[in-house]
């Protein structure tokens, strides 16, 4: 078997350790208030956006699942963070 | 075997496959993923209400969100997210046969999300004492009402590792085992997923 | 007597017995086709309760809660006798969603134990379902009945009581579809009689009705009894699960013939 078929301890907490250092950056762009508002916002989704697909991929191994369901996960993230950023921009105008 | 069966697992009893495929497979029971996928798109309508709501009403939300603490949203991630890696853990343990350990692992998960419902109960309770509900405006109708189903499904989930807790002494069958836990873990990751957008969607959008 | 009937009670068989030695082919066949006439009760239902209730009843969806009392009176008073028609046929046909939960019942005695409080279960959900409907189409017929003797609130007082019966009963549909669910999942066999993934998705329905609790509290907006969610949300996924559950008992129905009938 030439594929990892499952996470390793290692890895599942090398995940961990990005899902907490993620969590913290999101939370201290919208706390300091130097950066501005926009950025930091548009920021914090995205990274939202890519913990979740590391929780999809990694927690919820459709790294490993037919790629059917990884691709149609990444569309679930896409479209719905993608709206909430796409909102977000529509109201500040 | 059916199509989609075909879709979700390789038969590896025949040979042929077994060389050529890398064993793809969805985690747990096929099923749940039914009940997860069922559940993600009705939390992305939730999200799509709630962001349609902000754009029809920026300065409502942004000053209803100033009375939310990012301190706490960023607790409740953090609960849970810790939550879901020891939950990970558990599942590497029950698949090298370490029943103790995956049991232990559980506890401890359920002990660090029991945290995040802790929490969660200090925040509810500060803002109904200082007068704010789901009633007070659109914002917090839906900051009450999503976090609260939410919070539902976290309990559920709760009450599911609880059971495989069980499981971990009471099932003999290791690949039974299997089934359950890992079905369970991607229902509880499931849950930690649907947080992790709540969170800058509710706490972070200045 | 007495002295033989508890033992004989003690090995009664947990299995449907085979076919009465007596009965002919024909008597069977003709069990399999009423078990299988009970199951399209539930689209029958379905389809009637969508035309009747829904369309002539202006139910789909309902009047927006924060109308003036007025609109609903109006309603009431140029309508009624599409009103009142529309109610007497969707609350003949109720009994059929009873119906179809006996043909479901059956199919679970297949797959769980005979005597398995699952069945029971399912079956309570489904008949008890009956009654909210039966009785909230009555409020919308008696709001038809005399609406120019009637002030306005009360005739908003008879469609509020009417929605507020029909959607806070939702937990004994849910109890149908949960035992339904749980039972499919305990099936043994290798390809089960309903499939797995449709257990899930019943139970998930099940669940989501929990949502219906908040619709008392808006007049407005997704959670109110028009609202996208507390209306077209709950009521889709519901309205997919009986023809969809349908399909999947007719199959399990065919193929219980052919299992049990050689």
């Amino acid at each position: 078997m030439n594929t990892p078929a499952h996470p390793s301890p290692k890895q599942i907490t090398g995940v961990w350790l990005l899902l907490v250092a993620a969590t913290f950056v999101s939370w201290l762009l919208i706390e300091q208030h130097g950066i501005s508002a926009r950025i930091a916002t548009t920021v914090a989704l995205l990274i939202a956006g890519v913990k979740a697909r590391l929780v999809l991929r990694q927690f919820m191994e459709l790294r490993t699942a037919p790629w059917v369901f990884g691709a149609l996960f990444d569309a679930w993230i896409v479209v719905f963070v993608g709206a909430i950023i796409a909102g977000y921009w529509i109201a500040l105008h | 075997m059916s199509a989609l069966g075909e879709l979700v697992h390789v038969d590896l009893t025949n040979p042929a496959l077994a060389r050529r495929s890398a064993h793809r497979r969805l985690a747990g029971e096929p099923g749940v993923w039914v009940f997860i996928g069922a559940d993600m798109a009705a939390f992305g309508l939730f999200f799509l209400i709630f962001t349609y709501g902000r754009a029809a009403h920026p300065a409502l939300y942004e000053q209803s969100r100033q009375a939310l603490n990012p301190t706490i949203g960023l607790l409740s991630t953090l609960f849970l997210i810790t939550s879901g890696w020891l939950v990970a853990l558990a599942v590497g343990a029950a698949r090298s046969g370490d029943r103790g350990p995956a049991r232990i692992l559980l506890v401890l998960a359920m002990l660090v999300g029991s945290g995040f419902a802790v929490n969660k109960i200090i925040e509810y309770s500060a803002k109904i004492s200082s007068g704010i509900t789901m009633l007070t405006n659109e914002f917090f109708t839906y900051y009450f009402i999503f976090t609260g189903i939410h919070f539902i499904h976290f309990l559920i989930g709760m009450v599911a590792l609880a059971a495989c807790v069980s499981k971990a002494r009471g099932e003999p069958s290791q690949a039974r085992f299997l089934t359950w836990i890992e079905s369970v873990a991607c229902y509880w990751h499931m849950v930690d997923l649907l947080w992790i957008v709540l969170f800058p969607m509710l706490y972070l959008q200045l | 007597m007495s002295a033989i009937a508890p033992d004989m009670r003690a090995t009664a068989p947990a299995r449907p017995a085979p076919a009465v030695a007596t009965a002919s082919p024909t008597d069977i066949s003709s069990e399999f086709n009423t078990w299988r006439f009970c199951a399209w009760m539930g689209p029958l239902f379905m389809a009637v309760f969508i035309v009747f209730w829904g369309v002539m009843g202006h139910n789909i969806p309902p009047w927006n809660p924060d109308l003036p009392a007025t609109n609903v009176a109006r309603w009431f008073r140029a309508e009624a006798n599409t009103i009142r028609l529309g109610m007497v046929v969707a609350m003949t046909f109720t009994v059929c969603y009873a119906v179809w939960g006996l043909s479901i019942g059956r199919v679970m005695s297949r797959m769980v134990s005979r005597d398995s409080i699952l069945i029971d279960l399912q079956v309570w959900g489904a008949g008890l379902t009956v009654v909210p409907v039966l009785v909230s189409t009555s409020f919308w017929l008696a709001g038809s009945f005399r609406p120019d003797a009637l002030p306005d609130n009360v005739l908003q007082l008879l469609y509020d009581m009417a929605w507020l019966l029909i959607d806070l009963a939702y937990s004994v549909t849910s109890v149908q579809m949960f035992a339904l669910g749980v039972a499919i999942l305990k099936d043994k066999r290798k390809a089960p009689l309903i499939p797995r993934w449709f257990a899930w998705y019943g139970i998930w329905v099940g669940f989501m009705f929990i949502a219906e609790c908040v619709m008392p509290f808006f007049k407005t907006g997704a959670f109110a009894r028009d609202g996208v969610l507390n209306f077209w949300i709950e009521f889709m996924i519901w309205f997919v699960w009986v023809p969809g559950l349908t399909i999947f008992v007719l199959k399990a129905i065919n193929r219980i013939q052919q299992e049990e009938q050689w």
